[in-house]
C-alpha cells in the first residue's frame, strides 16, 4: 500500500472551553483530490492549520509524507494557501512572488515569470498588490503556493474572488495538478465546485469528521426522493396519507422520500388517480451534493466514540 | 547562511518598498536639526533671552556650547527620540506580518521561522545604526558649521563612544517591541508598550531610580540626569538581559505559539 501523504490520526484541538477538533482520523494518498467541507466554524481552517505546524494539536498525531512536521525539509514539498490570500501591499506581484521564491530556495529566477503566466497575472505583474482586485490577490496567493511545484497543495477556499471564468480555469489547473501527480487537501463551501473536482469528500462538524467518501460514492450515499405536483396538493397528500405514506408539503410540490415510492412511481400515480387528485408531474429527485451535506450537519454529531460515516 | 541571506534579502526589499526607512531618516533629521539649534541658541545667549523657553530647556539637557556638550545632546535625542524611533522600527517589522495577514505566509517554509525572526531582528539593527549614523553625521556637520570649540581626540572619542553606547543599549531595548508586535499580533499593542515604557521611563528616572530600570537606563548614560545619576554595570547588564530575553522569546514565540491569524 502506498504511503499517506497526510496521514492525521485522532487529533484533537481546544481553545479553553472550545473544541475546535474533535478526534479527526483521516488519510490523503497521493495524488487524491481530497476535499474537506463544513460549515463555518467547523474546523476546516484549524485542521489545515494543524497540518502545516502553524497550530499545535492539544492530542493526536499528524505526519506529512510520513514525517513529523519537525521535519522543516518537509515544507519544501508543501503549498498552501490559509484562508484569504495576504501579499505585501507595497511590493509588485512580481517582488511579492520574488519573495515567495527565495523562501522555498527556487534557484531559477524563471520560476516567478512562469508562475505570473501560469495565473494569469502578466498584465499586473509591476502593480503593487494594493492595487490588485480581489481575484487578482487570489491568483497572486495561488501562484505564491505553486510556484516551487509543490507535491502536496493544501488550499482553503482557493475560488474565492474569483469570477467564473476564474473559477473554471482554478478548477482546470487543480485537476491538472493532480493529473500530474499533485496530491491536493481542498476546503471549500462551494459544494457543487467540490464535487466537480475531489476525488475523496469528508464532511467536517463540530470539529468532528462525520462522513468520508469518495467522489464516486456519492451517487450511493446521495438520498433520491419523488416529486409530486397536483392541481389539488391538498386532496393529493390526503390521498397519499389514506394510502399510509408520509408526504411533504413543500411550496408547490409534495415530496416522498420512502424508497417504495421513489423505486415505483406508477403506484403514487395509481393512488393518486383513484382518489380523484390525479398528478401533473411525477418525477424522481437526486439529492445534489448541498442536501447532502445539510441533512448530515443537521443529524447531531456522533459522540459515542465509533468511527464517522464512512461509505 | 544561505536560508539567512534569503530571509535578509526579503526582509530588506520589504523595508526599503515602505513609507517607514523615509519616516525615520526624516524623524532623524529634525532630531539632528533639533539638537542644532539648541546648541546655536547656547552659543549666543542673546538669542536664547530672546527665546527664553528653547534657552531654558536647552539648559535642562545640561547642554554646553561645545563639542563634549553636542555629542552629550546628541546621544540624549537617541536616548528618548531614538527609542521611540528604533522602538517602531521594531514594531513595524514584527506587526506588519500581522497587519498584512503575511504572517502565515512565513510559517510553512524551508526557511526556518527562527531564521526569519533573526533576519527581521538585523534589519532592526541595521537600520537603527545607520540611523544613529545619520544623526552622528547631522552633529558632525552643524558642529564644524557652528564652529564649536572643545575638538579634542580623546572628547571626540569619549563623545562618540556615548552616542554609540546609548543608541547600542537603546537598540537593544527596541527588540522587546519586536516580542510586543508578535504575541500582541500587530503594531497597536506594541506601540502602547513603547509609550508606557518611555513614560515609565522619564518618571523613574526623575524619581531617581532610573539606573535600575532598563528603559532608563540609555538615558542616563547619555547623561540627561547630570553625572551623579550614570547607571552603573548592574543597569547595564540589566538592558543586556532585557534585549536578550525579548530576542529569545520572540523567537520562542514564533516557533511555538499557536498561529490563528
Amino acid at each position: 500500500m502506498t504511503a499517506a501523504v497526510i496521514a492525521i490520526e485522532n487529533v484533537s484541538k481546544s481553545y479553553g472551553d472550545v473544541l475546535a477538533l474533535d478526534d479527526v482520523t483521516l488519510q490523503v494518498q497521493p495524488g487524491e483530490i481530497y476535499a474537506l467541507l463544513g460549515l463555518n466554524g467547523a474546523g476546516k481552517t484549524t485542521l489545515i492549520r494543524a497540518l502545516l505546524g502553524m497550530v499545535r494539536p492539544t492530542s493526536g498525531h499528524v505526519a506529512v509524507f510520513g514525517r513529523p512536521l519537525t521535519d522543516r525539509s518537509t515544507w519544501s514539498r508543501v503549498g498552501y494557501l490559509v484562508e484569504s490570500a495576504s501579499a505585501y501591499p507595497e511590493l509588485t506581484v512580481r517582488e511579492n512572488l520574488d519573495i515567495a521564491r527565495r523562501l522555498h530556495r527556487v534557484t531559477d529566477k524563471a520560476a516567478v515569470d512562469e508562475a505570473i503566466d501560469l495565473f494569469g497575472l502578466a498584465a499586473y505583474a509591476d502593480r503593487t498588490a494594493k492595487h490588485l482586485s480581489l481575484g487578482n490577490v487570489q491568483r497572486l496567493g495561488l501562484a505564491k503556493a505553486l510556484l516551487h511545484r509543490p507535491e502536496l497543495v493544501l488550499l482553503d477556499e482557493p475560488i474565492n474572488g474569483l469570477d467564473p471564468a476564474g473559477i473554471v480555469e482554478i478548477r482546470h489547473l487543480l485537476v491538472d495538478l493532480a493529473a500530474a501527480g499533485t496530491t491536493m487537501l481542498v476546503s471549500s463551501h462551494l459544494l457543487a465546485e467540490v464535487a466537480r473536482i475531489a476525488t475523496r469528500i469528508a464532511v467536517l462538524h463540530q470539529g468532528q469528521l462525520i462522513a468520508e467518501l469518495g467522489a464516486d460514492e456519492l451517487a450511493t450515499r446521495v438520498r433520491p426522493h419523488l416529486e409530486v405536483a397536483s392541481a389539488d396538493l391538498h386532496d393529493a397528500a390526503r390521498a397519499l396519507q389514506q394510502a399510509g405514506l408520509d408526504p411533504h408539503t413543500n411550496t408547490c410540490v409534495l415530496t416522498l422520500e420512502d424508497p417504495a415510492s421513489v423505486a415505483h412511481p406508477e403506484r403514487i400515480s395509481t393512488v393518486l388517480v383513484q382518489a380523484g387528485a390525479p398528478p401533473t408531474r411525477l418525477v424522481v429527485v437526486e439529492e445534489d451534493l448541498e442536501t447532502y451535506f445539510l441533512r448530515l450537519t443537521e443529524a447531531p454529531p456522533r459522540r459515542d466514540g465509533q468511527a464517522p460515516v464512512h461509505a | 547562511m544561505r536560508d539567512l541571506a534569503a530571509a535578509l534579502q526579503t526582509e530588506v526589499l520589504k523595508a526599503l518598498r515602505s513609507k517607514l526607512p523615509r519616516v525615520t531618516v526624516l524623524a532623524m533629521l529634525v532630531g539632528g536639526a533639533v539638537g542644532g539649534v539648541f546648541i546655536f541658541v547656547l552659543q549666543n545667549p542673546d538669542r536664547a533671552r530672546s527665546l527664553g523657553l528653547l534657552g531654558s530647556k536647552a539648559q535642562f539637557a545640561n547642554a554646553t556650547a561645545d563639542w563634549p556638550g553636542y555629542f552629550h545632546l546628541t546621544a540624549q535625542i537617541i536616548a528618548v527620540g531614538g527609542l521611540l524611533v528604533f522602538g517602531l522600527v521594531t514594531t513595524w517589522l514584527f506587526g506588519r506580518e500581522f497587519s498584512d495577514r503575511t504572517a502565515k505566509d512565513l510559517l510553512a517554509l524551508p526557511v526556518a521561522r527562527a531564521t526569519i525572526v533573526a533576519a527581521k531582528f538585523i534589519v532592526a539593527l541595521a537600520w537603527s545604526l545607520a540611523l544613529t549614523a545619520e544623526i552622528l553625521a547631522i552633529t558632525l556637520a552643524l558642529g564644524h558649521l557652528l564652529g564649536l570649540h572643545g575638538w579634542t581626540a580623546s572628547a571626540a572619542l569619549h563623545g562618540l563612544g556615548t552616542v554609540f553606547a546609548t543608541s547600542a543599549l537603546t537598540i537593544t531595548l527596541a527588540a522587546t517591541y519586536g516580542l510586543a508586535a508578535s504575541v500582541g499580533r500587530g503594531y497597536l499593542p506594541a506601540v502602547a508598550v513603547l509609550f508606557v515604557t518611555l513614560l515609565a521611563a522619564q518618571v523613574i528616572a526623575a524619581l531617581g531610580y532610573g539606573a535600575w530600570f532598563p528603559w532608563s537606563v540609555p538615558s542616563l548614560l547619555s547623561g540627561i540626569a547630570g553625572p551623579q545619576q550614570r547607571p552603573g554595570a548592574p543597569g547595564i547588564l540589566g538592558v543586556i538581559l532585557v534585549g536578550l530575553a525579548a530576542t529569545l522569546i520572540t523567537e520562542q514565540w514564533w516557533k511555538r505559539a499557536d498561529q490563528t491569524q
